[in-house]
């Protein structure tokens, strides 16, 4: 009996010498890797880009001296008309916007409906789980008349879409939603930058990002999408700012004011193309 | 004899857990929601602006992965990065410009300001695009991987009687 435990003792001992082998680097590989790490590697691949918060970017627009308009922004309304996958994702985008855009102005209604018109949105295009948690709706409402408060709302439907995107590897969708928002932004900031140079400092800021955001948006793997002319529209924004822009003493992106007007209509365009059936 | 065998087998079990752990680590899933909730956590008053998940692929030499930050002029920001679902430490960079540029400087190394630390906090003092490096040591197996969470914060600020 002895010697059978001891035959099972061994038998286990290796086994579990087995796993450790498979699972832990081999000394010698080590030794041999720590040589060749002498010269650094550089990945062959373009750099990430971080995509900025468009709540924050609503943010600076406000304290830039942003006015409200009522006119400008999508009409909720519209939100039915949205029929297709590319455009329910571009104005799920183009509604945070605006969301941003009147909490920061403290339009109370708007605001509510606009909270509507991205839920609707988000559960036609299966992501019904962004609100399906927290009593998200009710707390807004609830909270409607408190700006902090319905600025951390904000920022936790923020937080849920990034993390639903990331844990269904959808990552990538990211850039679909930051377009719509980007052109609306880009949208009520250069219709209102018109003799607020403030404004229009802030809406040069923002070109910075095209060079990156074109990439991430042609580079979207799901061939059901239809990005294309979003895509191209928004090269030529770019390819128009880049021949005009120059620096100032500082550093900072200026533009004479005639291209400044042909910057707002190249946008324009491009928005009435995104917001429109 | 009974007792070695019931010691080699709870030796056995930890073994096999631990696999299992490392598995878990390098089956090149980057969603864990539990190391991007610490970052967030991190941010402490800074309001969440976005995330950014990296695979990290360790291969047979060290390895360099750019991320590109868009930060706006005069805004207050605070970076947070998670290295819990990492195998082997990865060193993050800061630096003023791309890895293609020339003279660019760097602004934070967690090699240096680090302390070792998992969680490692950073508050740019200018706020200008930033590029960060996540420098990826050699793999000491084969398949390595891991992630690397990176959550931005930034300070907001409301207009008063708008």
């Amino acid at each position: 009996m002895k010697k059978n435990n001891l035959i099972i003792a061994v038998s286990v001992f290796s086994t579990a010498l087995l796993f450790a082998c498979a699972e832990a680097p081999k000394k010698e590989e080590v030794t041999e890797e720590v040589v060749l790490e002498e010269v650094e590697e550089i990945e062959d691949e373009s750099a990430d880009l971080m995509l900025p918060s468009p709540i924050q970017i609503a943010s600076i627009f406000n304290r830039s001296g942003l006015t409200y308009n009522g006119e400008l922004p999508n009409s909720p309304d519209a939100v039915s008309n949205y029929n297709t996958k590319t455009k329910k994702y571009l104005n799920f985008g183009v509604y945070s916007a605006d969301m941003a855009y009147s909490v920061l102005n403290k339009k109370q209604q708007e605001s509510i409906d606009y909270l509507a018109a991205i839920k609707k949105l988000s559960d036609e295009t299966g992501m019904d789980a962004i609100f399906s948690t927290g009593n998200m709706v009710e707390r807004f409402e609830k909270n409607i008349g408190t700006q902090d408060s319905i600025m951390r709302i904000l920022t936790e439907i923020k937080i849920k879409t990034d993390s639903y995107l990331e844990e269904n590897k959808e990552q990538a969708k990211m850039a679909i939603f930051f377009t719509g928002a980007w052109v609306e932004g880009m949208y009520l900031g250069t219709k209102s930058a018109s003799g607020n140079e403030m404004v229009k400092d802030r809406v040069l800021e923002q070109m910075n990002i095209l060079k990156n955001l074109i990439p991430a948006l042609r580079a979207q793997s799901d061939e059901t999408f239809d990005l294309t002319e979003v895509a191209n529209q928004l090269e030529a924004i770019n390819t128009f700012y880049q021949s005009v822009a120059t620096e100032d003493a500082e550093g900072y992106a200026t533009i004479n004011p005639d291209d400044m007007i042909e910057l707002t209509k190249k946008i324009e365009a491009l928005r009435s193309n995104i917001v429109s059936a | 004899m009974k007792k070695i065998v019931q010691i080699l087998g709870i030796f056995v079990l930890f073994i096999a857990v631990t696999a299992a752990g490392n598995k878990r680590v390098s089956n090149g899933s980057c969603s864990n929601t539990e190391a991007k909730i610490k970052a967030i956590d991190s941010l402490d008053t800074y309001f969440y602006a976005s995330s950014k998940i990296s695979s990290i692929n360790y291969t047979y030499k060290t390895s360099v992965k750019e991320v590109e930050v868009p930060l706006f002029k005069g805004e207050k920001y605070r970076m947070v990065f998670n290295r819990q679902d990492l195998p082997k430490n990865v060193e993050v960079e800061i630096y003023d410009k791309s890895r293609e540029s020339d003279g660019r400087t760097l602004l934070y190394s967690s090699k240096t300001e680090g302390n070792g630390s998992t969680i490692l906090t950073y508050e740019p003092k200018k706020a200008k695009n930033l590029f960060i490096n996540y420098v990826i040591p050699p793999a000491q197996g084969s398949d390595e991987t891991g992630c690397m969470v990176f959550v931005l914060g930034y300070q907001l600020t409301f207009v008063k009687n708008n």
